[in-house]
């Protein structure tokens, strides 16, 4: 098996964990949209994982799973249990297949007809929902795209429109854009010329209105010079699309090019590298390591791009801009930057293409200024533009036109009428006129405090009007509806926000803009009065006069929510998740542009536009921001967890258990230069050495202990499906509740718990929880309960399995217990319930009359506790009759280090597990009784029984006793059973990896293993339940 | 061999494939004066194009290629004027 498939088996297995908990979490959840969005998610990685491989079964089923939660994801309410059942089905199907893959080395028996069975129950849920609720939604998979594609070929008719209908329309556009519309937005700056003055605004700030923020940023760090050599390689084009593409570090090891996958891109127009390389020294580089960021333009559309990076849609960016867009400055502002005279001069040494005049003006100008002034940046690309080699002269004056828009922005000068230049390439252009009117216009329908200013030039701009006539052509319609639709929404948005007021100032503007612009002279009467009452407060008259204007009023929807008013609305939600902007970003830029601009100018009053629309980017990443998150907090968790090997771990493991003997020797080492060569300096020295060793190696040990470390999760995860499934096949009604899931233990320890753990949830399923019926009349809630607790008690792990079913009956089990022979009669009456309860964990003990394939196949409680005491685990069982039954399991938290007490017997040492002392006595010979040929001692009144460690282990020679007459007793617990054992002497106590036994030793049950000890020696550690 | 060394100019050539980007490296710690040919460069590697870009070497021509001349001058260039 390749190392790939290897992979693709781990984290197809890690994913369908994944799947299933999201899929109970569907079931439970209100919030379904959100787990239907995960839950997609990850069933589409998986889907893709597979693509991988040849496995088209596997490919199918998933797919037919990834279509349905597409669906779902649209509409929750086509969830169900059924479909939770397919699901299910759908998802043990991908796991027995990578069993079978894992089996079969790469070669797995694969059950077409399974497959296709599965398939198509999903399909047929897709069929019938489909059908129910939309038309449109047949084909769930390509939907998203095809609406994407359908808004996106209005937005292009609507822009195209646009430029020639004019600028009236533009104007509230403006407005809508910063509500949704990528497809205003579009609109907006696609306009030539003029609108710059304005577009500047909306090329920088409406974009960031719109939520494209991110986008926008990494446009604007673009270098100035690289964006001026954009724009005039896309001289020609209007609209283009901007692509940041950040490929992953190690994507060389993935066999990328990223150079080769941009320059490579359908259209590609013009490219820069964003690589820090150039401050890196060569010997310090590591060339295989990808640290470029790569932007560029392509003239093709967003689909098409997205398509030639659907490999690693992770990774770009893609944004629709206006290439004037390119020429927007960035930099400080100041907006006496300039004096007048001056901006009026190079202007119009523009308009006379007077290039010398132009550079004489900009050097000027340029040598007075601070250089990080966003004036001085739109002159230092004049200047550019001036020199610029080879350039064509209609191209080189359309820059200078745009930028001296810009500069009148920035100005906050009143835009300079300039004469249009066609471009080459692009005939259509706007008139002078209209565009300044439009410039205008945009301005102060943006404007939401400024209305007065706003208005006045809003009555200039109508006269310049040159406008089609009353019927309005269809694209003006489209607009004006989409317009009304936005204008609608934002009337709908909570009114208790301290903007609300300038936000309803804002529609006032924008609707007055557009029925002065399209001269609908009897609707404007209208809407005077309506605006009337609005200002008084009455919004409610204007929205029902907008819904009066509209041929169709969308469902109402929470505007926060709102992401299928209409297709383009959803296809900007969609594009907007590209970038999931920093709308706080926004906002405090948006918020500092208005306390920048001067409260006079009226260009300013376009600075201001943003306002209105702060609410919007605010509550809209709520709803969009959430899919890339989700998207993008698996790569950065992957990338902080290493998956390693368990044997490297293991090896770890053992190297730190040699480093701790190794260490330990130290003592040794110190003692001995003390009493065989007198260098006492020299011993209190390595014990200081020692000290520092000792703490190293110590923590070392721990920190490697904790890698082994797992939560009770990794087993506890796959209940809930194991409940669901059993109390559903059982038709009973069962809550489980699990706790302290993120108790830790040795990995051992928590993978030998997974078979217990599943048995006594099926026991308790099966055998303790009743019937709903039988509960009721029993006064029990129709639905039982399971709980199960994991809590950490010092050292050890404890495990509580809880029902409240109807417990297990003592006197069954004895009774059981002595037909099966297991006791006797007199055992039988002597048992106190408890005890009786807890012969159940005798092996061949089955209480159930039949065997269901649930349990009661007679593998019964006894494996369940046999597995839990080779982990050196005990458990215990509760019960009460009616109220159901507790089990407790107890189990060491780590096995990897045991602490044994080394007693030495026959001058040999040997290791006794630690948590089994209970004390080392001293007892003198003389209070050594026989008792029927067994001796004995009162130990604070309690008789306990003593055996020589010597005749255990039939070592010839008696225990010796000290100079006191005493004999050394370690007393043990044995079971239940107190024990002295008489050894020779005590050696303390010290930690030590136990080894098992191997080889011929293997079978000598006395000792449970082996270790090495400090002086390197060699210690025997007993068994002390086989050796008594 | 996508690259032809000498001890003044490394002349790359065709398509300069991520395996040529140890020697490229090496040559360049070695030659700390030497120059870069791009002429008949058709395309290379990303990796080679970071490792050229961090050795800031002076480029004596620039690849024929239109397309990619226009990606690779900025970063390429010495000065700051792209073109």
């Amino acid at each position: 098996m390749t190392p790939l498939l290897e992979q693709f088996i781990s984290e197809t297995r890690d994913l369908l964990q994944g799947i299933s908990e999201q899929l109970l979490e569907v079931e439970k959840s209100d919030d379904k949209k959100t787990t239907l969005d995960e839950l997609f998610r990850v069933v589409h990685t998986l889907k893709g994982n597979t693509g991988l491989f040849e496995f088209p079964d596997l490919t199918r089923v998933l797919h037919a799973g990834e279509d349905v939660m597409s669906e779902a994801r649209e509409n929750p309410a086509l969830w169900d249990q059924a479909l939770t059942d397919y699901l299910f089905d759908a998802m043990d199907f991908v796991a027995q297949f990578c069993d079978s893959i894992e089996e079969t080395d790469g070669n797995p028996v694969s059950d077409s007809a399974l497959a296709n069975t599965l398939a198509a129950n999903l399909r047929a849920y897709l069929e019938s929902s489909s059908q129910e609720t939309d038309a449109a939604a047949s084909e769930p998979e390509d939907k998203p795209a095809t609406k994407k594609a359908a808004s996106k070929t209005t937005a292009k008719k609507t822009t195209a429109k646009k430029k020639t209908a004019a600028k009236k329309t533009t104007t509230p556009k403006a407005t809508e854009k910063k509500t949704t519309e990528k497809k205003t937005t579009s609109t907006t700056k696609k306009a030539p010329a003029k609108r710059k003055t304005t577009r500047k605004k909306a090329a920088k700030r409406p974009e960031l209105a719109t939520g494209l923020q991110p986008l926008d940023e990494a446009l604007f760090s673009v270098d100035r010079a690289a964006r001026l050599s954009a724009w005039l390689q896309c001289a020609g084009h209007e609209e283009v699309v901007f692509v940041e593409y950040t490929p992953l570090t190690e994507c060389f090891f993935q066999g990328d090019d990223p150079l080769h996958s941009a320059m490579s891109t359908p259209g590609a127009i013009w490219g820069d590298l964003d690589c820090p390389c150039g401050e890196t020294a060569l010997a310090d580089l590591d060339p295989y390591q990808c640290v470029t960021k790569l932007h560029f333009i392509s003239s093709a559309s967003i689909e098409e791009v997205e398509e030639h990076f659907r490999y690693v849609p992770d990774q770009i960016k893609v944004q629709d801009i206006s290439v004037s867009t390119l020429l927007a400055p960035l930099g400080e502002e100041q907006n006496d930057a300039l004096a007048e005279e001056a901006l009026t001069a190079l202007c119009q040494a523009i308009e006379a293409r007077d290039h010398a005049a132009v550079e004489r003006d900009i050097d000027a100008a340029l040598s007075l200024m601070n250089v990080d002034l966003a004036v001085a940046n739109v002159l230092t690309d004049m200047k550019r533009l001036l020199t610029h080699a080879g350039i064509d002269s209609a191209i080189q004056q359309i820059g200078l036109v745009t930028l001296a828009h810009y500069l009148c922005y920035e100005l906050h000068a009143e835009p300079f009428a300039f004469t249009e230049v066609a471009a080459p390439e692009a005939p259509e252009g706007v008139s002078d006129d209209a565009v300044s009117g439009e410039a205008e216009q945009s301005a102060d329908q943006s404007s939401n405090s400024d209305s007065d200013d706003g208005r006045e030039n809003t009555d200039d701009a109508s006269d310049e009007q040159p406008l089609a006539a009353a019927g309005l052509e269809e694209d003006d319609l489209e607009a004006m509806e989409h317009i009304l639709q936005v204008q609608r929404r934002i009337l709908r948005m909570d009114s208790d926000d301290p903007w609300a007021s300038g936000r309803v100032d804002a529609v006032i503007n924008v609707l007055i803009n557009c029925y002065d612009n399209l001269e609908l002279a009897d609707a404007r009467q209208q809407l005077d009065v309506v605006i009337e009452s609005a200002r008084s407060g009455d919004i409610e008259s204007l929205v029902e006069w907008i819904e009066g204007q509209l041929s169709y009023v969308p469902p109402d929807l929470d505007v926060s929510v709102a992401d299928d008013d209409d297709e383009d609305v959803d296809h900007d939600l969609d594009d907007d998740v590209d970038e999931d902007g920093s709308s706080e970003e926004l906002e405090s830029e948006q918020k500092s542009n208005q306390e920048n601009a001067p409260a006079s100018s009226d260009t300013k009053a376009a600075t201001s536009a943003p306002a209105s629309s702060v609410s919007k980017p605010a509550t809209k990443p709520t709803t969009t921001a959430k899919e890339p998150e989700s998207k993008s907090t698996p790569s950065i968790t992957a990338s902080r967890s290493v998956k390693v090997d368990q044997e490297k771990i293991d090896r770890l493991m053992n190297l730190i258990g040699e480093m701790i003997v190794a260490k330990n020797a130290l003592p040794f080492l110190a003692k001995r230069a003390e009493e065989q060569h007198g260098l006492r300096e020299m011993a209190r020295e390595i014990k200081e050495q020692y000290a520092v060793v000792n703490r190293i190696a110590e923590e070392m040990q721990d920190s490697i202990m904790q890698i082994r470390m797992m939560p009770f999760s990794f087993i506890s995860m796959r209940f809930p499906r194991l409940v669901r499934d059993i109390s559903r096949r059982l038709e009973k009604d069962v809550q489980l509740i699990i706790e302290g899931e993120d108790t830790e233990a040795d990995k051992n320890i928590i993978e030998s718990l997974a078979e217990p753990l599943i048995h006594i949830v099926r026991n308790s399923l099966d055998h303790g929880i009743e019937m709903p019926a039988v509960r009721e009349k029993a006064g029990k809630p129709a639905a039982g309960t399971l709980t199960i607790r994991a809590s950490q008690e010092a050292d050890r792990v404890m495990i509580e399995i809880n029902d409240d079913g109807k417990g297990i009956d003592p006197e069954v089990i004895k009774a059981k217990a002595l037909e099966k022979g297991l006791i006797d009669e007199a055992t039988q009456q002597r048992l106190t319930d408890r005890e009786a309860v807890n012969l159940v964990l005798l092996p061949g003990f089955s209480t159930a009359e039949e065997v269901s394939d649930l349990s009661g196949r007679g593998v019964g409680m006894d494996a369940v506790r046999s597995a839990v005491e080779k982990v050196n685990g005990t458990m215990a069982l509760d019960s009460e009759t009616g109220k159901g039954t507790r089990i407790r399991i107890s189990l060491p938290m780590s096995i990897a280090v045991t602490r044994v007490m080394i007693v030495e017997s026959d001058k040999q040492l040997m290791g006794i597990p630690m948590d089994q002392v209970l004390e080392t006595v001293r007892v003198p010979r003389s209070e050594i009784y026989t008792v029927k040929h067994v001796q004995t001692t009162v130990l604070r009144d309690r008789i306990v029984p003593l055996k020589s460690l010597n005749q255990l282990l039939a070592l010839p020679s008696p225990q010796t006793i000290n100079e006191e007459d005493e004999h050394a007793v370690l007393v043990a617990r044995v079971g239940n059973d107190v024990i002295g054992l008489i050894v020779d002497d005590f050696r303390g106590s010290v930690d030590i990896i136990q080894k098992p036994m191997s080889g011929v030793l293997s079978g000598i049950q006395a000792y449970s293993g082996a270790a090495l000890i400090g002086d390197g020696s060699v210690l025997m550690v007993l068994n002390l339940k086989e050796v008594l | 061999m996508a690259i032809v060394y000498s001890d003044k100019e490394a002349k790359l050539s065709d398509v300069v494939s991520i395996q040529e980007v140890d020697g490229l490296l090496e040559w360049l710690l070695e030659h700390p004066d030497a120059t870069v040919n791009l002429a008949e460069c058709q395309h290379l590697h990303l990796a080679a194009l970071q490792t050229l870009a961090s050795s800031r070497r002076t480029i004596t021509a620039w690849p024929d290629n239109e397309s990619l001349k226009g990606w690779i001058t900025p970063l390429l260039s010495t000065g700051d004027t792209p073109q």
